[in-house]
């Protein structure tokens, strides 16, 4: 269906509350004569009042979500962490996920699951360098980063943003100036292994993983696939022992033990 | 009559820190013992929660609110069914909650915190298919959304030459977006109709 200028013009006004006397009464009459135009009218007024609720508080929100942080790492956690930011972290490990930068082994990898596509690769490669690094890749899940609130003038919103868009490099370089922020660390630390600088994401991860913060026991977790990335079977062994029954990696840490 | 915990939803809208850590201090290990009763771990513990959080501080500020009941069975309802809906998505076989004890609820409990998980869901979607309209769409629609400007103000901001220019600009964009919503994978779940128009 077509729409009139003069029609999306009233339509406009009407959503915007800017009708009023005859010409309201005249549009709501032609609302009810026309389901179809009824339907589309309330989708769009719908919009306008979820947005209207959603990006005029988006300051409000900037301001509140460190607070809210550092309230859920205190009384959920259990262990308050010292930085203060607005990123809300979410970190997702799914198992059978296989790094994008690895499309060799892809075709090793059948539907039925990780388990089956490791257990084909130890017996195709036995021990080794590429061995270690094939499971680290198999284990590998990026850290996910979402935010309570999306703003402009927050550059760790920004570069989680660039994170999302994985732009690896801008986003390193915004969290290189966060090195308080132990979740901007972990971030950090998931683009350099992305990058493929494996010692420095080492360094990076073990920083947090050698701590008491509420991360320590991601940042193990993460420091010991990089071990494995760098053929440090032992060193590897020692942090996945660190990632705690409280970690959502430990069963994931478990399994990876039982294999090394 | 508004229950004595009205206080903390104006805490929420005045941003008022000691009020906002009474929350978290009565309701937080709450979610964390239910989280882990069901499956998950401290870190979905606090992500539930801090989404729920989202979605109350939404839902208070869209509406005026009062509160006839404690805030903790509200904020229940709304962890329980975002978990709910979380465990879900991810298994095959039906997913059986297991409740924390001291809530008795009714229909009306369930309903409120379905609307208000919808609201924050509309709103997670909108804000996400609204970051990819054209940066012009954006603008103009931001005008009226974020800065709450009227339809003289757009045209004197962007040197639109007519009110009605405006309008009808507005209506383009606000269309755009519907277009992209519609398109959005999770449509489905925000219980709003498509429409004949394409």
């Amino acid at each position: 269906m077509e729409i009139s200028d003069d029609l999306k013009i009233q339509i406009n006004q009407y959503i915007g509350g800017d009708l009023a006397g005859k010409e309201l009464l005249d549009f709501e009459a032609t609302l009810a004569d026309n389901p179809s135009l009824q339907e589309q009218v309330n989708f769009y007024k719908t919009i306008d009042d979820t947005l209207n609720a959603t990006l005029s508080y988006q300051k409000e929100d900037e301001e509140m979500a460190p607070l809210l942080d550092s309230l859920a790492d205190e009384f959920i956690i259990g262990n308050t962490s010292t930085e203060a930011n607005s990123i809300h972290e979410k970190e997702i490990i799914k198992p059978s996920k296989i790094s994008d930068k690895k499309p060799m082994i892809r075709w090793l990898i059948p539907v039925t699951g990780l388990a089956a596509a490791a257990l084909v690769l130890l017996m195709l490669f036995p021990a080794g360098e590429q061995n270690s690094g094939i499971l680290a890749d198999n284990y590998y899940a990026l850290y996910e980063l979402s935010f309570a609130v999306r703003g402009e003038t927050n550059d760790l919103s920004k570069a989680g943003k660039l994170y999302h868009n994985q732009n690896w490099e801008a986003a390193l370089s915004i969290f290189n100036q966060h090195p308080e922020n132990l979740k901007a660390q972990i971030a950090k630390g998931n683009c350099e292994y992305q990058l493929k600088q494996y010692d420095k994401a080492l360094l990076t991860f073990q920083k947090v993983a050698d701590g008491n913060s509420a991360y320590a026991a991601s940042a193990a977790w993460y420091t010991a696939l990089c071990f494995l990335q760098t053929d440090r079977t032992t060193e590897a062994q020692t942090y996945l022992k660190k990632v705690t029954d409280q970690s959502k990696y430990h069963q994931q840490a478990k399994e990876l033990l039982s294999k090394l | 009559m508004a229950h004595t915990d009205q206080k903390y939803i104006e805490a929420l809208l005045q941003n008022d820190e000691p009020l906002i850590r009474e929350i978290y201090q009565k309701w937080g290990p709450e979610v964390r013992n239910f989280v882990l009763k069901n499956n998950g771990t401290v870190e979905d513990a606090k992500d539930i929660f801090q989404e729920s959080m989202a979605a109350l501080l939404l839902k208070i500020r869209k509406e005026k609110f009062t509160l006839t009941v404690p805030l903790g069975g509200y904020l229940y309802f709304i962890y329980r069914s975002k978990w709910f809906n979380k465990l879900a998505k991810n298994k095959k076989e039906p997913v059986m909650i297991k409740e924390l004890s001291g809530y008795k609820y009714s229909s009306d409990d369930f309903q409120w915190a379905d609307e208000t998980n919808l609201l924050h869901l509309r709103s997670t979607i909108f804000k996400a298919c609204f970051e990819q309209l054209k940066e012009v769409c954006q603008k103009i629609l931001s005008a009226k959304y974020e800065e709450g400007l009227k339809g003289i103000q757009v045209m004197e901001k962007y040197n639109i030459p007519t009110l009605g220019a405006v309008g009808k600009r507005m209506f383009d964009c606000r269309e755009q977006l519907r277009r992209i919503i519609i398109k959005h994978p999770q449509f489905d779940e925000l219980h709003l109709k498509r429409g004949k128009w394409k």
